[in-house]
């Protein structure tokens, strides 16, 4: 150990303030450097000095002077209008609360998205199909038949755009 | 069963004043005693004491369990005392000299009185953070991690800075030491 390090954590080596493995290690070290002891010595004369005992108590009337203060400002608060300050949301709690609800926005937000482009490339899907299902077996003839005819329904069947199930 | 400090702070943030009370009575000797050693003046001692329980009734609501209570209360008086330095000339007059009270004085020797004195006057020529630091660490034997809490510093930059300060109370007081 350094006689530099030592100096600086005899005080706290006084006070107990210190891990006990580095207490011991002091106090080795203490007792082969001269130049350390006399800085311990010094510091436990310094701190001698200290004892003053002479501070005067809390003055008179002290705690009665402060509450009637403190029921003051609380009825003043009490009757002030109630403002909802903005920056009180970002201290700790406040702060949690506004990112789970971010959170939750965002997320659904997301959500809608999704859904709302899956079922437009759906929709997309089927017209492409039910197009290419006419080209592929030449059903052209058919295309032309009126709403609800048989063959109307039938290329409905075929592609997958009727309704049967339900 | 009396409530813990923290259960008290949690009462005193949904408005109970009773609660408050009690903090107030708890505490209110420590701020004092602190208040005093700083400033070293009774009007002064006061207005920091009694702005440091405003302040923790006005941050209440916002108290968090994370730390002490004492931990959150050495550090409001510590930014006071610092800030009442801060605006008053650092020469501090003595009032020793006047007619104070000395309510908690066991010795009436005249060398003991004078021997407080050196001391008292030798704190109030530290520059404020040292004094503050010396005031923590000697009067009120609060620990380095404590002090650092308080101070806003590290415990490293704590030793540091009152070795800084025995050097000179060393400087100082080397008639009585």
């Amino acid at each position: 150990m350094r006689c530099k390090y030592v100096k600086l954590k005899l005080d706290r080596y006084i006070q107990g303030d210190l891990p006990d493995s580095v207490s011991k290690k002091i106090e080795r070290h203490v007792s082969s450097c001269q130049g350390c002891a006399d800085t311990l010595s010094r510091i436990r004369k310094l701190q001698g000095l200290f004892e003053d005992t002479s501070v005067p108590g809390v003055p008179e009337g002290f705690t009665e002077r402060l509450m009637q203060y403190a029921r003051h400002r609380q009825f003043q608060k009490a009757s002030e209008p109630k403002i909802i300050r903005v920056w009180e949301w970002f201290d700790g709690a406040g702060l949690r609360k506004a990112a789970v609800a971010a959170g939750i926005i965002i997320g659904l937000s997301i959500g809608l998205l999704m859904g709302l482009q899956t079922s437009r490339q759906s929709y997309k899907t089927q017209v492409v199909a039910s197009s290419a299902l006419v080209d592929a077996y030449h059903f052209d003839y058919l295309t032309e038949a009126p709403e609800n005819s048989i063959s109307g329904v039938y290329i409905q069947m075929v592609s997958g755009e009727s309704n049967f199930e339900e | 069963m009396s409530l813990t400090d923290e259960q008290l702070m949690i009462a005193v943030g949904k408005g109970d004043i009773a609660s408050f009370e009690q903090i107030v009575i708890r505490y209110q000797q420590f701020a004092w005693r602190i208040a005093y050693r700083y400033t070293d003046n009774r009007s002064d001692a006061e207005e920091i004491s009694q702005e440091a329980f405003v302040r923790v009734l006005d941050s209440a609501k916002n108290y968090r369990r994370r730390a002490k209570f004492s931990t959150y209360l050495y550090k409001i008086l510590a930014n006071l005392c610092l800030d009442h330095a801060r605006k008053r000339n650092p020469q501090i007059t003595d009032e020793f000299s006047g007619e104070k009270e000395f309510t908690e004085t066991p010795y009436s020797n005249l060398q003991i009185k004078e021997r407080d004195q050196a001391v008292r006057s030798a704190i109030d020529s530290l520059p404020n953070r040292q004094r503050l630091a010396v005031i923590l660490r000697y009067y009120e034997n609060l620990s380095y991690a404590q002090i650092a809490d308080a101070m806003d510093s590290s415990i490293k930059a704590v030793e540091r800075l009152l070795a800084r300060a025995r050097h000179e109370l060393e400087h100082l007081l080397k008639d009585f030491s």
